[in-house]
């Protein structure tokens, strides 16, 4: 169960002795080194940054391919399809294409591709000054020749020019496994743990901060050995984390958790829900992430108040969804909430709610099983073999709680169900598009329940304080963060490194800032083991 | 008319001498005057194409309203299997055959069926995960066929419903096709836009300049660039890496292929974008039907996987009729006590079945360029991840074949069934196996198939699943 439940360890444990030498580190075995695709939106802002707007609108990478329910997983752990590799190489000809027609942003890395020569010397500087920014690292000579043959074959071809010549290098970078993937190898250290080189800390800093490629400043830093000591990493990290960029990945991050990404496709009930469109679905996402984004980078707030929080952020159409007044403008405005609904915390907010119910019915196990899995990192098996999760058809009309409250009676079904079905009772007062409702299929709801670990309750108002005080919440935290990081799932063997993250976490009063921060100061970012 | 098409009577020719002599020769399109003087072998001797379509489709069946009474060749279609009256002489129907997968994870075990292999649990991701235990069969058919012909396309992954399980993942939730071997696949996703699948199939063949020579350089040195760093990497990324230098190598193949001598379809306009309860699954699986078939006849490939349904897959069926209103898995689910549930789930399945029509009468209507229905030299495969939806069960896992693969598979049809169900408990449970009557292995019918492709198999899978029997009851 990794670093849930108590929260002392003993750092003094950790091996002070190699590497960087500051803090005694926690003993870790961390995730191994190899590679991690680009996710698609890793690609096309890398491709934004590299050759700009133009460009990035011409990227149309393939498809993310999760694992465990997430893109970070499957991009450390699967093998591209060939389709895939067929879309890289389509989308790198227009990306090219379009970069060559609209060469400013290029020409900041590489200046002859506007201001000449126009000649085999600025194949050589773009081969050398855009390449390093592709690979995120120095190209050998080998490699600059070769990029500089596919300059060359380009101005030689019938129809070629000095352009086309750069056009067809930049299509080759663009397919380069040295950009495609990230290469994470480390190099051994003296105590013989293997550390991640200085770019390679870069680059897992900046995809994971920003959701890109490093900029040249950062892999200047790197490559003079200005990002060795921690203090040196968390000044990086700390510049990182205040960007604009940091906001736009973390609530990525966030979308994908929260499996609020794909809600506007959700589709509800024609009939029920006639008002569940693209719009208000994705103004639904948008609150909940408009109210993360406020409480981590605005406030730096206690990040555990997601929990409780009566914060809102509503537009036109989801004000009159919440039976509000509409903001002034026509954009989104901070908002209070009808006192009586309860809506206490991300938990009662309409997009959590539409995203885990059925196109009809509320799924009060859904719901609760997200508490489980996602704030409190319990695991739960698949329903055993030959059990029938099928509820009874009732013998008269009934809540669907009424109906679940079956789960509860089998002793198969109850050992799992008692410990999620009764979580989702408490959004019972809100219907599959996470609409207040007091009656269920016209009788009343009953938002009532006690679960083992957690408490009782009489509502969701009264579930957030526990939920926000239970002690597995910060390490849960921890491992949603770490494990999207960079792609991996924690074992026993991270134990040590998510301890001391949850020590820094509850000394910094669960600040997400410093936690983000923290994190790649941590052995756990800063070492891998052996190539996998 | 593409602008290579008028060298293309001395395409083999032409193809040795392309970009720089280095290229290996691709398999041409079969036209009339490359057969035999009967008609039954290219010129050259190479037996004319076999095709394949491994299609799935998730949440099960009602197996006493889906297995006919009748066994054998005077068979009447149940009222299930009704919407397959238009093709219904071309089906072989297999029924009572255990899925002998070693493990459950309610409908994962389903996949056992097109794989031969017990999949493997995934137990350090969260959620329901698994990964496959080893290739699908349209994969094993695919490299089979490679080492006959190299086509521009190796294999077509499709997909119709885009609505997937929420709960379920690991490769093996996410698609029916594997490639490679145990303990080193690489999945095959499904695609669900018939823009991309279109793209895929006959985007390389549309007239633009000619930079396949540069393109192929550029291949050159993104491979050298991927041996470097496979020196620098442990086991697992190796593999991803042979995987992407295989990608890359086909690739190359594709962009070396001529043009083929059929006509190129036009691009479909339909994105197959619509949010849940609103896609258009009809006309979405009609247009990918058309586009395999149009792939088939212009010998671009031949093998796809086909998927309808994803696994414990959440596609509100809006257009079944009457009209489905909820997610095909909740509704599978209720059909075990609710009526009005099982009439939705009864609808639904004929829908499904609907659309499996479909897509074999489109093979069967459309002729390849020696003139015969692709029907005559297709099999189409075709299954669910469990054989009932509520229960999930896989110890009676049915399988519909279409085709006759060239005359390999009995036509008219016929229905086999391993063992008569038990009418006292039809749609009975995986625990309880005396309950629900079931013998053999639904593997001896992927090994028959296989065999049709490849004579020399002689067996399939791994594990219980294992096969080396194949069904020779529906060989004709």
């Amino acid at each position: 169960m990794g670093a849930s439940g108590e929260a002392d360890t003993d750092t003094d444990e950790g091996s002070g002795d190699g590497g960087t030498g500051e803090e005694p580190e926690p003993q870790v075995v961390p995730a191994p080194a190899g590679l991690r695709r680009l996710l698609g939106a890793q690609y096309v802002s890398s491709v934004r940054y590299l050759l700009g707007d133009e460009a990035a609108a011409a990227a149309v990478p393939p498809d993310d391919q999760a694992l465990g329910g997430l893109d970070s997983i499957g991009a450390a752990q699967l093998p591209f399809p060939p389709t895939a590799i067929e879309q890289f190489e389509r989308s790198a000809m227009d990306v090219a294409s379009a970069a060559v027609a609209n060469p400013e942003v290029l020409a900041t890395t590489v200046p002859c591709v506007v201001d000449g020569p126009r000649d085999a010397t600025c194949y050589e500087r773009l081969a050398t000054d855009f390449g390093r920014l592709a690979f995120r690292r120095s190209l050998s000579p080998e490699e600059v020749d070769a990029y500089v043959g596919i300059a060359i074959d380009g101005m030689n071809w019938e129809e070629g020019s000095f352009e086309i010549g750069i056009q067809y290098a930049l299509a080759a970078f663009l397919q380069s496994p040295n950009f495609l993937y990230i290469v994470e190898l480390g190099q051994e250290r003296e105590d013989g743990l293997r550390e991640l080189t200085a770019s390679e800390l870069a680059t897992r800093m900046s995809f994971f901060l920003i959701g890109r490629t490093p900029d040249a400043e950062v892999l200047d830093l790197a490559e003079t050995g200005e990002l060795e000591t921690d203090e040196d990493v968390r000044v990086l990290a700390e510049r990182l984390v205040g960007r604009p960029a940091a906001r736009e990945t973390f609530k990525q991050l966030y979308a994908e958790v929260l499996r609020l990404r794909d809600l506007e496709f959700k589709g509800k009930d024609a009939e029920l829900f006639g008002n569940f469109d693209e719009e208000l679905a994705s103004a639904m996402r948008d609150e909940i992430l408009l109210v993360l984004e406020n409480l981590v980078f605005d406030e730096d707030g206690n990040f555990l108040d997601i929990l409780d929080t009566e914060r809102s952020f509503v537009n036109p159409r989801l004000a009159e969804f919440y039976g509000i007044e509409a903001p002034d403008a026509s954009g989104w405005a901070p908002a209070t909430l009808p006192a009586g609904q309860g809506r206490t915390g991300i938990l009662t907010r309409a997009g959590f709610l539409s995203a885990f119910s059925h196109p009809a019915l509320n799924s009060p196990t859904r719901r609760g099983l997200f508490v489980q899995e996602s704030i409190l990192c319990n695991e739960f098996a698949p329903p055993p073999p030959g059990v029938s999760t099928t509820l009874p058809e009732p013998t008269q009309d009934t809540t669907l709680r009424e109906r679940l409250e079956v789960h509860m009676e089998d002793a198969a079904c109850s050992s799992c169900h008692l410990q999620m079905d009764p979580l989702g009772f408490a959004f019972e007062a809100y219907d599959p598009v996470g609409a207040y409702r007091t009656k269920d299929n016209g009788f009343p709801v009953d938002t009532s329940g006690t679960v083992p670990g957690v408490g009782s309750f009489a509502n969701a108002s009264e579930l957030a304080p526990l939920l926000k005080q239970h002690p597995q919440v910060p390490g849960c935290v921890i491992k949603t963060i770490y494990r999207n990081s960079i792609g991996t799932v924690e074992t026993d063997d991270q134990f040590e490194g998510l301890i001391a993250l949850e020590d820094a976490f509850e000394s910094s009063n669960y600040s997400m800032k410093q936690l983000l921060v923290e994190l790649t100061t941590s052995p756990l970012f800063r070492l891998v083991d052996a190539p996998k | 008319m593409h602008f290579l098409r008028k060298r293309s009577l001395s395409r083999r020719t032409m193809l040795r001498g392309l970009v720089g002599g280095g290229l290996v020769a691709v398999a041409l399109p079969p036209l009339e005057a490359m057969l035999d003087a009967n008609g039954e072998a290219l010129a050259n001797g190479e037996p004319l194409p076999k095709r394949f379509i491994s299609f799935f489709s998730g949440n099960g069946f009602i197996l006493d309203e889906f297995e006919p009474t009748q066994a054998g060749a005077d068979w009447q279609l149940s009222p299930l299997l009704e919407p397959l009256a238009p093709v219904k002489e071309h089906i072989n129907l297999c029924t009572g055959l255990a899925n002998r997968c070693e493990d459950l994870i309610t409908h994962h075990e389903g996949i056992t069926a097109f794989t031969a292999h017990s999949f493997i649990a995934r137990g350090d991701l969260p959620g329901f995960a698994s990964d496959a235990g080893g290739p699908s069969i349209d994969q094993v058919i695919a490299d089979a066929l490679a080492r006959q012909a190299t086509l521009p396309v190796r294999s077509i992954q499709i997909g119709v419903s885009k609505f997937d399980s929420p709960a379920d993942n690991g490769t093996n939730a996410d698609t029916h096709s594997f490639r490679g071997e145990p303990g080193n696949l690489t999945p095959l996703p499904p695609e669900a836009n018939p823009l991309a699948v279109w793209e895929t199939l006959f985007g390389e063949f549309v007239p633009k300049p000619d930079d396949r020579q540069l393109r192929m350089s550029i291949l050159d040195v993104v491979r050298e660039d991927a041996r470097r760093l496979g020196s620098q990497l442990g086991t697992k990324d190796n593999q991803r890496l042979d995987a992407h230098l295989q990608a890359l190598a086909e690739l190359e193949q594709k962009i070396a292929a001529m043009p083929p001598t059929c006509e190129i379809p036009g691009m479909p306009t339909l994105a197959n974008d619509e949010v849940n309860g609103q896609e258009r699954l009809v006309e979405v699986n009609q247009v990918m039907a058309d586009l395999v078939a149009m792939a088939f006849v212009c010998d671009i490939t031949r093998v796809a996987s086909y998927r309808l349904v994803p696994l414990a897959g959440e596609a509100v069926l809006s257009e079944a009729e009457p009209a489905s209103s909820d997610t095909h898995h909740v509704v599978s689910h209720n059909a075990e006590y609710s009526q009005s549930a099982r009439d939705e789930f009864r609808s639904n399945i004929r829908f499904v079945m609907a659309r499996l029509n479909d897509l074999i009468a489109t093979l069967s209507a459309t002729n390849d360029v020696e003139g015969n229905s692709l029907l005559d030299s297709s099999i189409v495969y075709a299954t669910s991840d469990c054989a009932v939806g509520w229960n999930h069960t896989v110890r009676r896992h049915p399988v519909i074949l279409a085709g006759s693969g060239g005359g390999y598979l009995k036509q008219p049809g016929i229905h086999y069934r391993a063992i008569e169900n038990d009418p006292d408990d039809p749609n009975g449970q995986n625990d309880n196996g005396m309950s629900l009557p079931t013998t053999g292995n639904v593997s001896d019918v992927l090994l028959a198939v296989l065999q049709n492709y490849d004579p020399e198999a002689t067996e399939i899978g791994s594990g219980d699943p294992r096969s080396e029997t194949p069904l020779t009851d529906i060989l004709a």
